[in-house]
């Protein structure tokens, strides 16, 4: 218990494990501890052992030489660590169904995004998931939804589902494209971001291409729902021109684009930042990833969501600075070795706005029909929460302490950014001007015997 | 909001104790305004668990005033417009060691000779009523009146009857300056404007120190942390609230025997009550951290350990979150109802553990102060004047409106 990691890195994502590399190869101990039972994080999940390496293209394969890297590097890796409780100088984890906290000089929080959970009539009925949930099933247990599947929602994340699904031979009865038509005429205006990028933009307009020769594919979907059917399930929307359809289907599989999961960096305390174009809350951090927290650091897409090379490279760099301030590196030679990666970063930035417009949410999809259930945890429709809202309450915090959204399990990882747009359109606020629910410890919950159980930190106060 | 805004009392903070005092003045025919920074339930009264209690008090005048105080909560059930989970399904004071039932005892006369209705088990009654209790409690105290509610559905439900009154209420208003005319009050300046008033009503909690500072007047209030867990909904565990002996220690600073030194140092003492959502709610601790809100898991584990004493069950269920608040504390645990030496400014705060108990009988006396009538039961003891930091306040009953 006395002993003091250099760095304990929480997520063994491609950001997580790229700061470990760095961190490791320059002397610190190193330690890193994630949820899951290997490293990989949600885009090269079970890379190292999955039977599906060679089969999902070239993105995924490329985890498996970082995994091997990671695991090689002399960094500790703690699996099945769940993290519950986050200070400048500790981190506190369960695991195996005992917790324990350890002490570090830096701490990284390498956490990651989630799929925007975007509320619609039926999203809680078995057999709708998240397209990113489907892909993790297939990557780490080779499983496939069962067909025929509707994939509905906006995002690289539906096409690349859209082309799994064609080489696998799972039937789909259609893509929902819910993204504007006018996105690509804004998106038109940063074109010059291509070049940075070509052969990554190359690649998302080839799975353009081979969603729309080999699925039924709907643009402009909306007023999108779902409901039980004797065959499973059914799917209602209206077209572009306003008609309105009906598929059935056994799995539907929903994708409104990626958040970055700030649950743990509130928890923190953290200063966050709005992002106005993709409509998300994230940790405000540096390149060098500092936080407004001394010691407090983090990595890759929990900060901005900009995908796997991006996080690659940000991982690098943060490992690098923390290098120099631990005294290992000099600023010359930090700057001399961050040089690669920065250049990656300027490439990835240069996409953004182009991908940014083009996959701008909607705002349509954002307000929830008064069917839906907003929170999950505690059943709340978006209709009873409206009420609550119009009554005055003004914050989520505030539509929390009136009608308990957020007071469930998930503690509002759910529901919280449903909750805001909600009060930003019926006040007229703007989401800038909406501090998110307060997130606090345990971050999952916890047996209080094993929280008995855990030695005191009372020294540490 | 126009700058040109006027009423008869403004009153600052809208939580229970602030819109209590909105709700009284409302009813009692005042154009009254409410101004919160935030929204309702915003600081201390969203962060506790909503007892209204009468157990910890030793008999005499507070404690008739505490009983007095209660009694209005059965009146506010009917006339409240908003359901705020009123559960008068009583408290029961849990002993745990032989020294502390003595005292209980004699308290228990005490209190059934000022006619409330208290009960007092035994070991094995209170094992039949309650079978996951933990082996060492020995008798239990039940305070039959005693009961719980859901304190930001009340601070609503009071904000919304004052409304209905012709109270205004303005959330998100940050005031920033009290402005004073011949040496009375003249307004309140706020983010929003300025609002014009002869009658200013603090009642900003742990925040009142700092508005009076801005007329100079020295309200000694701390913050004093507190710690509550939540649990996952769970049936079956207990029937109603409990609260153990020692809570009435920690909360006069007494140094207790049989408790880990963390539970000392943290002031940890075993509170329970079955929130009408279906989740436990497990407190508390006491200690002074400036104004931290945020939970530590040192303070969380030592909360936890003394409710398994209590409770041994507890150790299987889940901890879903746990929230941290502070409380509004006086120097000696009375809370501050008085007027000031400021003609016009009023203070109704400093209640620490007792602001939901109180709230109601504070906005009783807050009306009638500010309407310049004489309580309806004596609260002179209660005077800013006790604490000699000021100059003598105006007397209750010369504070015409």
């Amino acid at each position: 218990m006395d002993k003091v990691w250099d760095v304990i890195i929480v997520g063994a994502g491609p950001a997580g494990m790229c700061t470990a590399i760095q961190t490791a190869k320059h002397g610190l101990s190193t330690l890193v501890v994630d949820r899951q039972t290997e490293p990989g994080g949600q885009i090269f999940r079970s890379a190292g052992s999955s039977s599906m390496i060679g089969k999902l293209g070239k993105d995924y394969a490329a985890g498996l030489p970082l995994v091997k890297q990671f695991l090689n590097c002399g960094a500790q890796f703690e699996p099945g660590a769940n993290v519950w409780d986050i200070a400048p100088d500790r981190v506190y984890y369960s695991q195996q169904g005992h917790s324990h906290f350890v002490r570090a000089r830096q701490v990284v929080l390498a956490t990651g995004a989630m799929e925007r959970p975007v509320p619609l009539p039926g999203w809680t009925l078995p057999g709708v998931m998240g397209s990113g949930a489907s892909d993790v099933l297939l990557k780490s247990a080779g499983l496939l939804p069962e067909g025929p599947v509707v994939l509905c929602g906006n995002g690289p994340l539906v096409l690349q589902a859209a082309v799994h699904m064609h080489e696998f031979n799972v039937p789909v009865s259609a893509v929902l494209l819910t993204g504007r038509m006018g996105n690509i005429m804004h998106a038109m205006k940063h074109a010059s971001g291509i070049l940075a990028r070509p052969g990554y933009f190359l690649h998302g307009v080839n799975m353009a291409a081979k969603t729309m020769l080999h699925q039924k594919c709907v643009l402009g979907a909306h007023d999108v729902s779902i409901s039980e059917s004797e065959k499973g399930l059914q799917v209602h929307y209206a077209t572009r021109s306003g008609k309105h359809r009906k598929l059935d289907a056994s799995t539907v599989l929903l994708h409104e684009g990626v958040i970055p999961e700030t649950r743990i960096t509130r928890l923190a305390r953290l200063r966050h930042a709005w992002d106005q174009k993709q409509r998300y809350w994230h940790v405000d951090a540096d390149k060098w990833g500092q936080t407004s927290a001394p010691g407090l650091r983090t990595a890759g897409d929990i900060a901005t969501v900009r995908g796997a090379a991006a996080a690659q490279a940000e991982g690098s760099l943060v490992g690098l600075d923390i290098c120099r301030e631990l005294g290992q590196l000099s600023l010359a030679d930090r700057d001399r070795e961050a040089l690669p990666f920065l250049r990656i970063i300027k490439r990835c930035q240069a996409l953004q706005p182009f991908l940014d417009e083009y996959f701008a949410p909607t705002p349509a999809m954002l307000q929830p029909h008064p069917d839906a259930i907003v929170c999950r945890c505690e059943e709340l429709t978006a209709g009873h929460l409206g009420e609550v809202i119009r009554e005055g309450s003004y914050s989520p915090n505030g539509v929390k302490a009136q009608a308990r959204p957020g007071m469930g399990t998930c503690q509002g990882r759910i529901c919280g950014q449903a909750v805001a747009e909600m009060i930003a359109d019926a006040h007229g606020l703007s989401m800038e001007n909406l501090p998110q629910y307060t997130a606090q410890p345990p971050l999952f919950p916890l047996r209080l015997g094993e929280l008995v159980e855990m030695p005191s930190p009372s020294e540490l106060m | 909001m126009s700058s040109k805004r006027s009423a008869e009392a403004v009153v600052i903070g809208g939580g229970a104790v602030g819109t209590a005092v909105a709700c009284y003045l409302a009813m009692d025919g005042v154009d009254v305004t409410v101004v919160e920074r935030g929204e309702f339930a915003w600081g201390t009264s969203r962060r506790c668990e909503g007892h209204v209690v009468t157990y910890d008090t030793p008999p005499g005048d507070f404690s008739l005033f505490c009983k007095t105080g209660q009694d209005l909560f059965y009146e506010a059930q009917d006339f409240l417009p908003v359901d705020f989970e009123f559960t008068p399904e009583g408290i029961g004071l849990l002993v745990d060691n032989e020294d502390h039932l003595e005292i209980v005892k004699q308290n228990f006369e005490g209190k059934k000779a000022e006619g409330y209705d208290v009960t007092l088990w035994d070991r094995d009654e209170l094992r039949h009523r309650e079978r996951n209790i933990g082996d060492n409690v020995i008798a239990c105290l039940n305070f039959n009146n005693d009961c719980t509610l859901n304190p930001m559905r009340l601070c609503f439900g009071l904000a919304k009857h004052a409304e209905e009154n012709g109270a205004t209420i303005l959330p998100r208003t940050q005031v920033t300056k009290l402005l004073t005319e011949n040496g009375r009050v003249s307004g309140v300046e706020t983010d929003q404007g300025i609002i014009a008033t002869k009658n200013v009503i603090l009642s900003s909690g742990v925040w009142t120190p700092s508005l009076g500072a801005m007329l100079g007047v020295q309200i000694p209030i701390r913050p004093r942390q507190g710690h509550i867990l939540v649990t996952e909904r769970v049936s079956g565990l207990l029937s109603k609230a409990y609260v153990e002996y020692g809570y009435l220690l920690t909360k006069h600073g007494v140094t207790r025997e049989n408790v880990t030194p963390d539970m000392d140092k943290f002031g940890v003492a075993f509170v329970i009550e079955p929130s009408s959502a279906g989740t436990v709610l497990v407190g508390s601790s006491r200690r002074f951290a400036g104004m931290d809100i945020r939970p530590h898991p040192a303070v969380m584990r030592a909360v936890a350990e003394r409710g398994t004493h209590f409770f041994p069950s507890l150790s299987d269920m889940r901890l879903l979150r746990c929230y941290a608040g502070v409380r509004p504390a006086s120097p000696d645990e009375l809370p501050i109802i008085s007027s000031t030496h400021i003609p016009g400014l009023f203070v109704g705060a400093g209640h620490e553990g007792l602001g939901i108990s109180l709230c109601l009988i504070t906005g009783k006396i807050m009306s009638e102060l500010v309407r310049g009538e004489t309580p309806f039961i004596d609260a002179s003891y209660m005077s800013i004047d006790r604490f000699g930091f000021n100059p003598p306040a105006v007397p209750a009953g010369e504070t015409t409106l």
